[in-house]
């Protein structure tokens, strides 16, 4: 593998993540999106975080794929509590830690 | 209000997202360290992207090696609601040079987004945009960098354990919002399922890829006549537009 690989990555995501926020910026007035688009585009974030997540989250613990799970069951769990993003964070974590250090 | 007021009220509102950046920042360089990332490359990739999904599809894609091609289609379509996030926070500073433009553009992410597009007209300044957005990017930043440190310190079982912080952190993004739209849910939990099974015919990133493209393209027909939690966006939109049209309409009027 090319060992500048990691900076070709950086240079193309710098290069489409913030061709993405100027463009509206400078050209705000000839913006028009139809009511399907719109919905695709606010569908896009759930959609793709949630790809991100499954099965990933499953493997975030090399050999203990039980880890995974617990982490994943504690997130959700504590998502439907309602609590704040850093705690449901801070609840996965001291979830997968427990089943690292217990397992 | 001065500026410098409106300026260190701006500071004042970000500092929620000051601890929150922080904390996933951390997360965030602990994972890309483990992918393969230098410590260099880590903190720098927070300090030109700065963008925490993006930067976490970068790693994991990145982790398989796949083509800069894919991943800058990935980084398009993840974040593609910063294209609508900075119309509306631009529309909102109307008077702003070009040059500021470029510069600021460089800082439009949700939260600083969220707080900004809804706040009090005579807060719409650039000075109070200035004060959200400048410690949300340093504290990103940081995070970074104390991942860097950190991970030569902590053990490597709480280091085994942060890789699931992200995760986790998309999950309480996606579960609130699901719990106010069925329609919603119903996506995302097939979009899962897919995802699930296309990964183990494909690898994670043309699976990923091709999980957002198809359920965001066909659930957007069933999503129709029903609000998503977050769509707050599209009223902000229609709000800004008609925002603009009133300034239009005053300065027909002038002459």
């Amino acid at each position: 593998m090319d060992s500048r690989y990691f900076l070709y990555v950086i240079v193309v995501s710098f290069a489409v993540s913030y061709a993405i926020r100027v463009i509206p910026a400078l050209f705000i007035s000839k913006l028009a999106l139809s009511k399907y688009w719109q919905r695709v585009l606010d569908l896009v974030p759930y959609v793709a975080l949630t790809a991100l997540v499954f099965p990933g989250i499953f493997y975030c613990v090399e050999n203990n794929q039980y880890a995974g799970y617990i982490g994943a069951i504690a997130a959700i769990i504590a998502a439907l509590c309602r609590l704040s993003l850093s705690l449901v964070v801070l609840v996965a974590v001291l979830a997968v830690y427990g089943a690292v250090v217990s397992l | 209000m001065t500026n410098k007021e409106l300026f260190l009220l701006g500071v004042k509102h970000s500092i929620p997202i000051c601890l929150g950046y922080l904390s996933v920042g951390t997360a965030y360089a602990v994972m890309a360290l483990q992918a393969g990332y230098t410590s260099f490359e880590t903190i720098i990739m927070s300090v030109l992207c700065y963008s925490g999904s993006g930067q976490f599809f970068n790693v994991t894609m990145s982790r398989e090696h796949a083509g800069l091609f894919a991943i800058g289609l990935g980084i398009l379509l993840l974040n593609f609601r910063y294209f609508i996030m900075s119309a509306c926070v631009f529309v909102r500073l109307k008077t702003l040079s070009t040059p500021l433009r470029f510069i600021f553009a460089h800082f439009i992410t949700d939260e600083p987004f969220a707080i900004f597009s809804t706040a009090r007209q005579e807060y719409l300044r650039l000075s109070y945009f200035f004060g959200l957005v400048i410690f949300s990017w340093f504290s990103w930043i940081m995070g970074a960098v104390i991942g860097v440190v950190a991970s030569d310190y902590l053990p490597d079982s709480l280091i085994a354990a942060m890789n699931v912080a992200l995760y986790a952190l998309f999950i309480a993004i996606v579960v609130p919002a699901c719990m106010k739209n069925s329609m919603l849910l119903v996506i995302v939990t097939v979009a899962a399922v897919l995802n699930i099974v296309l990964s183990r015919f494909f690898d994670a990133c043309t699976a990923i890829l091709i999980s957002i493209v198809v359920c965001s393209l066909i659930g957007a027909h069933f999503l129709e006549g029903h609000d998503i939690g977050g769509s707050k966006e599209d009223k902000l939109e229609e709000e800004a537009l008609k925002m603009q049209r009133k300034h239009h309409d005053s300065e027909h009027e002038e002459r």
